[in-house]
């Protein structure tokens, strides 16, 4: 008798639960995210200890940095005085931000006057670069700062560090390599904590948390525009099935977190640290209208 | 032995280091004093039991150190005080020596070998002549004696392969130095020196004495390695290749002179050794020098003449000499002459040579006379196997010879001829005089013939007085093979039952295959069937069975070509239309005369089992004929009429084979009528011709239901029969309702079959159910029908009748195992569980799912409380229905309801969890299957419960206090595991707590440095949660260990609080670490230990007890560490000899307190 009871109590419970659960509409979609998102942490969990045991010393990461930076500046040529004028604004934001970084290196902050270039990167040892195209969609000197204070933070957390000390290179070889390599992103977990941190970073050096807001909301905007499809309910089991297969490989693929995701983990962030708001203060220095930026932001 | 060994080392950096102020002299005649002491405590020590084994380390340590600053007073610098190495290579050789002499006491061959070994690297070090010449003449020398006197042949092994790789490695040096292979200043002394070696271990092999064959033996390889190197060496300091066969030469009759002097042979070995030396290398000269014509002639005579001197002298070794250079000649025959043969045989070039014709036929003589005739003579003196293989070896390569013979003197389209002569000559021969080889060697030889009339003489167009050349030569080939098919039958040899066979069938493929080259294309199959015809009879009249098997592969041969060739021959026999043989075509003619002939081969088959291959192939032949001539529509029910007929004359004849063609009959038409009769769309009198034809065949299947071959297969036709008229309601009834009319028709049938107890019928219900099941899932999976009520209808009508039938199929005595029925109770449950996911939101179809899984489970009990009988098996088999949904909904939920945060999602997973536990506990009281313990399914349905809640952590709390939510369930599932007393939640806890440290470890410890994280209060938290779960872990102990406790958890389970205690006081360590430093970092481990070591006496745990003190110990190395520490570039030699001492000194203890210490152990 108690087990029928017991039984009985289950269902109802169950059933109440199902209640509540369609009276809530409790809008779902379905997919790996979950699942993936804790393989690619648990990833990042186990091939931490390994990453941190080769890790460069700070003589050699800055030495293979400058080696790097002064072959990608080469490249990009002489600024023409609008420019250079942009690369120092865009330097004493950084050097603001960076002040209250861990590391104490030499940060340097250095601009690529390229429309197409929708992007920011770091270099090991302390150089980051920022495109024009990515510095025209930002509104304000806020958003600046925390895009700075995100690749600051991957080199104060030694994202890029490790990364070339994965390569398992001589020191001469590393520094040929391809700049490339760190203009593709680094895991979630590690892009998660880049915002993080970086977004600590602005707030401490006196901007608004809502310039990183503000800036994955243009990211998510943006995404949507280029392709990044309307998640539709799957119409059939199959279709669920083979959904989930795909959203699961595209996903372990993606670098980056969705932008959504970003910006929930920093507003979760504000509530919890009661991160002041100060009003936004505008760009003192737009860079020369040109084309829009036409591809998808990687930061 | 360790603590001598890092002492010598500490020495080795000691002398090459600068240390102290003195002088060289004096660090010289300080090691020297520490050597000397070393060997002189050693020796006074080795003479007291107690300490041998340490007074021998110290020895060998003494002579160490003593050679090292030898080498050291003339080589390193810290120590030189000696600046001529050539005297220091004799000091050096002057200890040696006295080890060597030290050492003889211990009578061993390796301790003194050791010594040598020491004294040949000293040599090897010192490159300047001739000193280092000198010494090591004196070191083989002085070796050389040893080991007669001692007799000690192995060590002169190693001497001599010391000696020549130490001159060798002294030449390569040498060479180095000039820059290559020239002569060079001492070169003379250097051969001199050579042979003095070579002259000193052959002295040594000849003067010994012998003790036993063991001796003889390791002296025998002495003997033969020794001129080995030493002509190996030779030839790497001679500068005069055209000498070279002369020295062999020399050499060789040196060698058989040694052989044979009084002294060789005292002992038989050396006379022997020396002999076969010598000879092999006055044999091998020639071979240096080598040219001339038809050399292998001269070695013949030879070879000839050693055998015959081994015949008449009765020597065996001149017998042995004599085979070995016929071999020599044979293989170089066969290298030199038949490659260049056969190059040109394949090229089509002339290879006509009177020369080589005379050549190989004289070695083929020669061979075959050694082995058949020679032997036959004198038979004892051949007994020995080897000799016997020799000569029969020598036999097999001697008819290559003749072959090879032929093919250099015979025209080419005569060859296969004269080779079928040999074969017939060899077996003849072989069969007379019972000459096993000879038959062997008419195999091979066969073989080529049979190749050679195939490819030289299958394209022959001449004749020869008006018959086709080709008939001839093949004729005669065929002929000569039957011949020698007969000798090799009567003969003794083996194989012979399979291979006169095979040359029977070579004889009958030559004629098949001039039969294919002569006849015209649609008589070739009816003159193989005549062939057959003739061979059966012959095999008939004279029992050779083997004749009838060459029958029954041309009836296979004529079937085949008679398919391939004759069936397409639409030709008539007359080009008039007018003439009756013009309504008779070719085709018809050949394939009824080949199909004649294969039903009169019936008669004589070589199997009486292959009777009905002969009349299948014949039906097969009539009935693709039917097939071309009858009308496209009703091909179908001509065979249906020739199967009939056939049925009729299996019925007349009593042949049951005639009924299974019938039966295969029936399946062509069958399939047929599937193929074409289903697409007809004429009508016949207002019928639909489909209908009709349709109709028939299933009729007629219907009919021959009644002959057929077996009962069993009787089935076969209904279901035939049914099939048909399913598939023809198909074509005709509305797709929505097909399904249904399916069901309904397995309804039908599972009542018939329940009536007429016809297991056919079941079948037939089973397959329509699963037709129906299927077709329901295809067409509702068309998201045009999600969530509406024609779906939610039409499934669960399915599914109800398919729940039904669990219940009807069951019919006792007709169904073979009652199991199956459970069949559509998992088709019923498959669909219901589908219909849930289209019926109900993502997020919900989890928990749906799980309540069916609970209804499922319970559904047994409660069909039981009813008084209806369920066995246990299905009891089983609706539960495991209900796994399958709780895995299913366990898998869901991780994609459909942790995508989401808050508390609906979370209330529906812990919900689910609740069903996990509810049916883990309701198992506990049931009985189970074998399957179900195998698979541990209770102890699943926990781990599935406690994984959610796990999951529930990992997803719905923050990241940095996920480690609190494990840190719970490890003590959560301990208070389990000690209130129930249920194992199972133990060894989750364990899991839990792995999980939990990875997690804390891997991610908090990682984050502690973010200030607006909670890793550090979440990792506080978690690892106090673990460390109050020890008493728990106490608690669980006490319920003692299962009985069906896995024997790798068994450890876990007696002491549960090892692991439980271990991993929160490692990881409180850790973070220790991680926040602290210096001297907070010390005190604050103390601080741990201390409390460890406190609680631990409270817990009477001894291992908790040392864990304490090891950190406490921890803490004082790491305060001596940070006081302590510093680099010496000298520290290393010290610490080495500084620790080598130290061990010795524990040694001397051990030693001496051996027995109190292994009481106090």
């Amino acid at each position: 008798m108690k087990r029928w009871l017991a039984m009985i109590l289950i269902l109802c419970a169950s059933g109440a639960a199902l209640y509540y659960s369609q009276r809530h509409k409790t809008e779902t979609h379905v997919g790996p995210e979950a699942v993936l998102n804790a393989v690619a942490e648990t990833q990042r969990e186990i091939s931490r200890v390994p990453a941190r045991l080769t890790r460069l010393s700070d003589d050699d990461e800055i030495r293979i940095g400058d080696g790097m930076a002064q072959n990608y500046l080469a490249r990009r040529g002489p600024l023409s005085a609008g420019d250079l004028a942009l690369e120092n604004y865009i330097a004493g934001v950084g050097t603001t931000v960076s002040a209250r970084a861990r590391r104490k290196l030499d940060y340097r902050f250095h601009y690529i006057p390229a429309a197409y270039f929708v992007n920011a990167f770091a270099l090991p040892g302390g150089h980051v670069f920022i495109g024009k195209g990515l510095l025209q969609l930002t509104k304000s000197e806020d958003e600046l700062a925390s895009v700075l204070g995100h690749e600051v933070e991957h080199i104060d957390n030694y994202h890029c560090n490790e990364r070339v000390a994965l390569q398992h290179l001589p020191l001469g070889e590393l520094i040929a390599l391809p700049v490339a390599l760190f203009q593709a992103g680094y895991s979630k977990e590690q892009e998660l904590e880049a915002d993080r941190d970086g977004a600590d970073l602005a707030v401490r050096a006196g901007y608004s948390p809502m310039g990183a807001i503000h800036l994955f909301q243009t990211f998510a905007r943006l995404d949507r525009e280029h392709g990044s499809k309307a998640e539709s309910p799957a119409q059939d089991p199959g279709q669920e099935l083979s959904q989930v297969a795909i959203e699961g490989i595209e996903g372990y693929f993606r670098s980056h977190p969705l932008p959504a995701e970003r910006e929930a983990q920093i507003r979760r962030i504000m509530t919890s640290e009661n991160w002041p708001q100060p009003p936004e203060r505008t760009l003192r220095i737009r860079p020369e209208p040109g084309q829009s930026a036409a591809a998808k932001p990687q930061v | 032995m360790v603590g001598i060994t890092a002492v010598v080392v500490g020495v080795g950096f000691l002398v090459g280091s600068q240390w102290g102020v003195f002088p060289p002299w004096l660090r010289v005649l300080i090691l020297y004093v520490a050597g000397l002491g070393l060997l002189v405590g050693g020796i006074y020590l080795e003479r007291k039991v107690r300490y041998r084994f340490l007074g021998r380390g110290l020895i060998g340590g003494g002579w160490a150190v003593t050679a090292l600053v030898t080498y050291a007073i003339a080589n390193l610098n810290p120590l030189l005080v000696l600046p001529d190495k050539n005297v220091d290579l004799f000091l050096l050789l002057a200890v040696i020596g006295a080890m060597v002499w030290h050492t003889l006491k211990y009578n061993s061959q390796l301790v003194t070998g050791a010594s040598f070994l020491l004294g040949f690297l000293a040599i090897g070090m010192n490159p300047s002549p001739p000193y280092n010449l000198i010494a090591g003449a004196l070191l083989i020398t002085g070796m050389t004696v040893i080991v007669v006197r001692r007799q000690w042949f192995e060590l002169e092994i190693f001497g001599i392969l010391a000696s020549y790789a130490n001159h060798f490695y002294w030449l390569y040096r040498v060479y180095e130095q000039q820059g290559g292979r020239a002569m060079f200043p001492h070169h003379g002394a250097s051969v001199a020196l050579v042979i003095g070696y070579w002259a000193i271990f052959r002295t040594s092999y000849l003067w010994r004495k012998i003790a036993g064959k063991e001796q003889e033996s390791v002296s025998t390889f002495s003997a033969l390695l020794n001129p080995i190197l030493f002509l190996i060496v030779m030839k790497y300091q001679g500068f005069h290749p055209e000498w070279a066969w002369w020295v062999l030469l020399a050499m060789g009759a040196v060698e058989f002179l040694l052989g044979q002097l009084p002294v060789s042979r005292r002992r038989r070995a050396p006379f022997q050794i020396l002999s076969s030396l010598g000879v092999t290398l006055m044999v091998a000269s020639p071979l240096v020098k080598g040219s001339g014509n038809a050399l292998e002639v001269i070695w013949l005579a030879g070879a000839e003449a050693f055998l015959l001197a081994g015949i008449l002298t009765r020597e065996r070794l001149f017998r042995a000499f004599g085979l070995i250079i016929s071999f020599l000649v044979a293989l170089y025959a066969v290298a030199l002459r038949i490659p260049p043969l056969a190059q040109k045989i394949a090229n089509g070039q002339p290879h006509h040579d009177g020369q080589i014709v005379l050549v190989l036929a004289v070695i083929a003589a020669a061979l075959w006379a050694n082995a058949h005739v020679t032997r036959r003579f004198w038979l004892d003196l051949f007994a020995e196997e080897l000799e016997t293989l020799s000569l029969s070896s020598l036999s097999f390569i001697a008819s290559l010879f003749a072959v090879g013979a032929v093919y250099a003197y015979v025209p080419d389209n005569t060859v296969a001829v004269v080779l079928a002569l040999l074969v017939a000559w060899l077996a003849g021969t072989g069969k007379l005089f019972s000459i096993a080889e000879m038959i062997y060697e008419a195999h091979w030889v066969a073989a080529v013939a049979f190749i050679q009339v195939i490819i030289a003489d299958s394209s022959l167009a001449t004749k020869w007085k008006g018959i086709p050349s080709r008939i001839l030569a093949f004729a005669s080939v065929a002929a000569l093979l039957y011949l020698s098919s007969r000798f090799v039958r009567l003969s003794e040899t083996r194989g012979k039952a399979i291979l006169f066979g095979a040359y029977a069938w070579a004889a009958t493929a030559l004629l098949t295959i001039l039969i294919w080259y002569q006849a015209a294309p649609w008589a070739v199959a009816v003159l193989w069937i005549v062939l057959g015809l003739a061979l059966s009879l012959i095999g008939q009249t004279l029992k050779r069975t083997d004749l009838k098997w060459q029958a029954f592969a041309l009836v296979l041969l004529s079937s085949t070509q008679a398919l391939i060739l004759n069936i397409n021959v639409t030709a008539p026999l007359s080009g008039n239309p007018a003439a009756t043989l013009s309504h008779i075509t070719y085709r018809l003619l050949s394939v009824a005369l080949i199909a004649l002939g294969i039903y009169l081969l019936a008669l004589w088959p070589p199997l009486q089992q292959l009777r009905p291959v002969y009349t299948g192939i014949g039906t097969l032949l009539v009935t693709l004929l039917a097939y071309k001539e009858a009308p496209q529509a009703w091909t179908a029910v001509a065979w249906i009429v020739l199967a009939l007929a056939l049925s009729a004359a299996a019925l007349w004849f009593k042949q049951v084979d005639l009924r299974w063609q019938a039966f295969v009959l029936v399946i062509f038409s069958f399939a047929r009528t599937l193929v074409v009769n289903f697409d007809l769309t004429e009508t016949f009198h207002s019928l639909s011709l489909r209908l009709i034809s349709v109709s028939l065949t299933a009729l007629g299947i219907y009919l021959l239901a009644r002959w057929a071959p077996l009962p069993q297969i009787r089935p076969v036709y209904s279901v035939a029969g049914t099939f048909l008229l399913a598939y023809l309601a198909f074509r005709e009834a509305p797709a929505q309702w097909t399904g249904v009319f399916w069901v309904g028709l397995a309804l039908v049938l599972c009542v018939a079959a329940r009536w007429w107890k016809d297991r056919a019928l079941l079948w037939q219900t089973h397959l329509l159910a699963a037709l129906a099941s299927g077709w329901t899932f295809y067409l509702f999976y068309d998201p045009q029908y999600r969530g509406t009520y024609r779906q939610l209808i039409a499934v669960s009508i399915t599914a109800i009748v398919l729940y039904a039938l669990v219940w009807l199929t069951k019919i006792a005595g007709v169904i073979e195992d009652e199991r199956s029925c459970q069949a559509y109770a998992w088709a019923g449950s498959l669909l219901l569980s589908w219909l849930a996911w289209y019926q109900l939101p993502p997020n919900s179809v989890a928990l749906a799912w799980g309540m069916f899984a609970l209804l499922l489970f319970e559904f047994p009990d409660l069909v039981g409380s009813l008084k209806i009988g369920v066995t246990p098996w299905v009891a089983a088999s609706w539960r495991a229905q209900a796994y399958v949904a709780l895995a299913g909904a366990f898998v869901r939920v991780f994609i459909a309801n942790f995508n989401v945060v808050g508390w609906a999602p979370a209330l529906i997973v812990a919900c689910l969890a609740a069903i996990y536990f509810f049916v883990y506990w309701e198992l506990g009281r049931r009985e189970l299957s074998r399957l179900e313990k195998d698979i541990h399914v209770q102890f699943l349905a926990a781990c599935l419960g406690t994984a959610t809640l796990a999951a529930i952590a990992r997803f719905e709390l923050p990241s940095d206090a996920v480690v609190i939510g494990y840190a719970g369930l490890v003590a959560g599932t301990l208070l389990i595991a000690w209130l129930a007393r249920q194992q199972t939640f133990l060894f989750q806890a364990l899991v839990m707590l792995g999980v939990a440290a990875f997690r804390i470890f891997m991610n908090n410890f990682q984050h502690l440095h973010e200030q607006f994280g909670s890793s550090l209060s979440g990792s506080i938290w978690a690892i106090a949660l673990l460390a109050c779960a020890v008493p728990l872990a106490f608690q669980v102990r006490k319920n003692g260990q299962a009985a069906n406790t896995p024997r790798w958890f068994s450890v876990f389970a007696l002491h549960p609080e090892q692991p439980l205690f271990f991993v929160p006081a490692a990881l409180l360590v850790v973070l220790l670490f991680l926040k602290l430093s210096g001297g907070k970092l010390t005190g604050a481990w103390g601080v741990e230990g201390f409390v460890l070591f406190v609680l631990a006496l409270l817990a009477k745990e001894r291992s908790f007890r040392l864990t304490g003190l090891c950190l406490m110990l921890l803490s004082i190395c790491k305060l001596v560490y940070d006081t302590f520490y510093f680099d010496d570039p000298q520290i290393r030699y010290m610490t080495w000899i500084g620790v080598g001492i130290l061990i010795l000194v524990v040694a001397f203890l051990y030693g001496r307190n051996r027995e109190a210490l292994r009481d106090y152990l």
